[in-house]
């Protein structure tokens, strides 16, 4: 597939921005407003205006030309990050958890790792939660991949770190593991996704969705937050916001957006906010509840040769734990600070962590979370969100930390380390596993997390649900999310592909 | 994370910190003007600052040392970006740091007045401590402490890092 780069002719005309708008409020009239411009949101407005409706997309984040992105960590997480990169949650451990910001959402810093859901999950969602739509899944994925366009990851710009994942885990018996399906057919291989693409090798949100829905007249709003959902009657009628100057805070415009149709595409943690500051669509009392995410950990390797972290796909190989289903092992790289921050000494031997950070090799997992967590609104700022670690999920973590750092040292390597507080560079898997089977403290691993859902959960039982097998939420008529709020449960996979196929089942139903 | 969280997360170290947290946030730094050319930081703040840079990158084997590369800047326009929420307890942690090294080592000095070696082994004690909150807390500090001085070119060419992309031609 070739990416689709013609969206940046669009601003100042359908695109605009705190730096475009000539100053005036906003005030508009259309069939359906979106708020927010990541998958969901994209998508939506892609297969919307595509069957004929008029669609205005609003985004608190900034759209980026190509060739905007580069290595630095700390700009991406000032500018393409939630809450700056400052979102933690709290409860039996201290979880950094990350969001992308800004049109394209979590696909301008994911590594476009592009898996459909297990047949497993999606067959739980059916029976146990009504949503029956995922009979046609494979309709709805061929869908969303002739879009984005998945393959696995090329030889050529798979990298060091990958080499080193095949030789270990090749190693390991009846471990199923190859090369990382992502939607990135023009990577060459910078290893940092995660700061936004620099090559613009990524088939992000952005620069696949959003021309198509650009093109049949979409109205992109970025810099744009919103506050209000108004309703009448209960039903959803428009939006009001202000459309923000991204490096002042002031207000450029207000914000008065009247829709027949108002659908939410925000995130899992920003959708459950804008609800429970609204104070709509909580009958059940579960928006902001059953929050799941993708919660990783793993273990770095110092290897005789070396690795070159940084120059290869971010994440180009994967491994099925061969026991346990709902553990995932993605190969990942990572700026050298994220490294000495989790593996690093202070002091002296911070030099000698930098001099060697050549040789380093990585490997993550994330397991499927069964874990439940809590998103709590206050008037204003970021949101509260709690989530505990549950037992079986530590059990999992525990399994996930052996099976990669075994892996290293069937690679060849004598020194590994496991992201857990007070280890070492263990020089023996027997001396490694021996540690990993000691902790008993859950916050003692290193723990991240990604891709929020579930918040806001699709169900046909209005007491146990938030939102309609349709999109619609159970509560207010013409109100819809869009979104990974919808999840019933984790997936145990990266989720944009699922998000994406999602509101192309939602669209639909809007659209007739 | 919230005031709450944090101060929790900074809780059971003792009273002492209690005790300091409750004197800073009485008003001591709280409002403290910026220093010149800082949008954040107050004067005290860069100096602490500065001498945890120092301790966390003394700059051995030919690399910089922390203090050299501009990190009070860095940590000032950071910390000017995010939200002033976050931006507050990162503040509040240095002012930890710097307090709570009175009660160290029987030191009766603050951390940005102690020697070199003192501070590596109070960072260190911050760094490895069996109080979660208390590691996540400086983990974060160490991230963005690590960010201003890995991304600085000083730093990536003594380490000899050379930033390419495998399949770029």
């Amino acid at each position: 597939m070739k990416i689709d780069f013609s969206a940046q002719d669009y601003l100042g005309g359908q695109i605009q921005s705190a730096g475009t708008w000539a100053k005036g409020p906003i005030d508009l009239k259309c069939d359906v407003v979106i708020v927010g411009a990541g998958p969901g949101g994209l998508t939506s407005a892609a297969k919307l205006s595509e069957a004929g409706l008029d669609v205005i997309v609003v985004e608190g984040g900034s759209y980026w030309k190509p060739n905007s992105f580069t290595r630095k960590q700390s700009w991406a997480l000032e500018h393409i990050y939630q809450d700056a990169g400052a979102r933690v949650m709290q409860g039996n451990a201290f979880v950094p958890l990350a969001s992308g910001r800004g049109v394209g959402g979590g696909t301008l810093v994911n590594s476009g790792i592009s898996f459909r859901t297990p047949d497993y999950v999606l067959d739980e969602w059916m029976t146990q939660w009504g949503l029956e739509f995922w009979a046609d899944r494979d309709r709805l994925y061929t869908e969303v991949e002739k879009a984005i366009g998945p393959e696995p990851t090329r030889v050529d710009v798979a990298g060091g770190n990958t080499h080193v994942a095949i030789r270990g885990f090749s190693k390991m018996p009846g471990v199923h593991h190859t090369y990382m399906p992502r939607n990135t057919p023009g990577c060459v291989g910078c290893g940092t996704c995660q700061t936004g693409c620099p090559s613009s090798g990524k088939a992000s949100a952005d620069v696949t969705w959003l021309p198509r829905a650009l093109r049949k007249g979409t109205r992109l709003f970025t810099n744009t937050l919103i506050d209000t959902i108004v309703t009448k009657n209960k039903t959803a009628v428009g939006v009001l916001g202000r459309m923000l100057d991204p490096d002042t805070k002031e207000v450029v415009a207000t914000v008065n957006i009247q829709a027949d149709r108002v659908v939410l595409t925000a995130g899992a943690i920003n959708t459950p906010m804008l609800l429970q500051r609204n104070g709509l669509a909580n009958s059940s009392g579960w928006v902001g509840k059953n929050l799941h995410v993708q919660p990783g950990c793993g273990a770095v390797a110092r290897m005789e040769d070396e690795v070159k972290i940084w120059s290869g796909a971010s994440q180009g190989y994967y491994a099925r734990h061969p026991e346990e289903r709902e553990i995932l092992a993605e190969t990942f790289s990572a700026p050298m600070e994220a490294f000495f921050a989790q593996a690093g000494t202070v002091g002296h031997d911070s030099a000698r962590f930098m001099k060697d950070f050549k040789h380093l090799a990585a490997c993550g997992f994330l397991i499927r979370d069964g874990s439940g967590g809590t998103i709590t609104a206050g008037k204003s700022g970021p949101p509260v969100i709690h989530y505990d670690v549950s037992r079986d999920d530590q059990r999992k973590f525990k399994m996930g930390i052996e099976f990669v750092t075994e892996m290293f040292f069937l690679a060849g390597s004598h020194a590994v380390r496991p992201l857990v507080s007070h280890a070492k560079f263990f020089t023996s898997w027997n001396e490694a596993r021996q540690f990993i089977r000691s902790v008993t403290d859950i916050a003692e691993l290193m723990l991240y997390a990604s891709h929020p859902m579930g918040s806001c959960r699709m169900g046909n039982d209005p007491k146990t649900s938030v939102v309609r097998p349709d999109g619609r939420t159970h509560d207010v008529e013409n109100l819809y999310i869009s979104d990974s709020s919808l999840h019933p449960t984790a997936l145990g996979v990266n989720p944009q592909m699922t998000i994406m196929a999602n509101s192309i089942a939602i669209a639909a139903h809007i659209a007739h | 994370m919230n005031r709450r969280t944090f101060l929790k997360a900074l809780g059971g170290t003792g009273a002492g910190i209690v005790a300091v947290i409750g004197m800073r946030i009485g008003g001591f730094w709280w409002d403290q003007t910026p220093a010149t050319t800082m949008k954040l930081l107050s004067g005290h703040e860069v100096l602490i600052v500065q001498a945890i840079a120092e301790a966390m990158f003394p700059g051995d084997l030919g690399m910089p040392a922390g203090n050299q590369v501009g990190l009070p800047d860095f940590v000032d326009h950071y910390l000017a970006g995010i939200s002033a929420t976050t931006a507050n307890l990162l503040r509040l942690l240095l002012h930890a740091i710097d307090d709570m090294a009175i009660f160290s080592n029987m030191g009766v000095t603050r951390f940005h007045l102690r020697p070199l070696e003192d501070r590596i082994d109070i960072l260190s004690a911050w760094d490895n401590s069996w109080l979660g909150p208390r590691r996540g807390a400086f983990t974060s500090l160490k991230m963005i402490f690590g960010m201003g001085y890995c991304e600085h070119p000083a730093v990536i060419q003594a380490a000899g890092l050379d930033y390419s992309c495998v399949g770029a031609s």
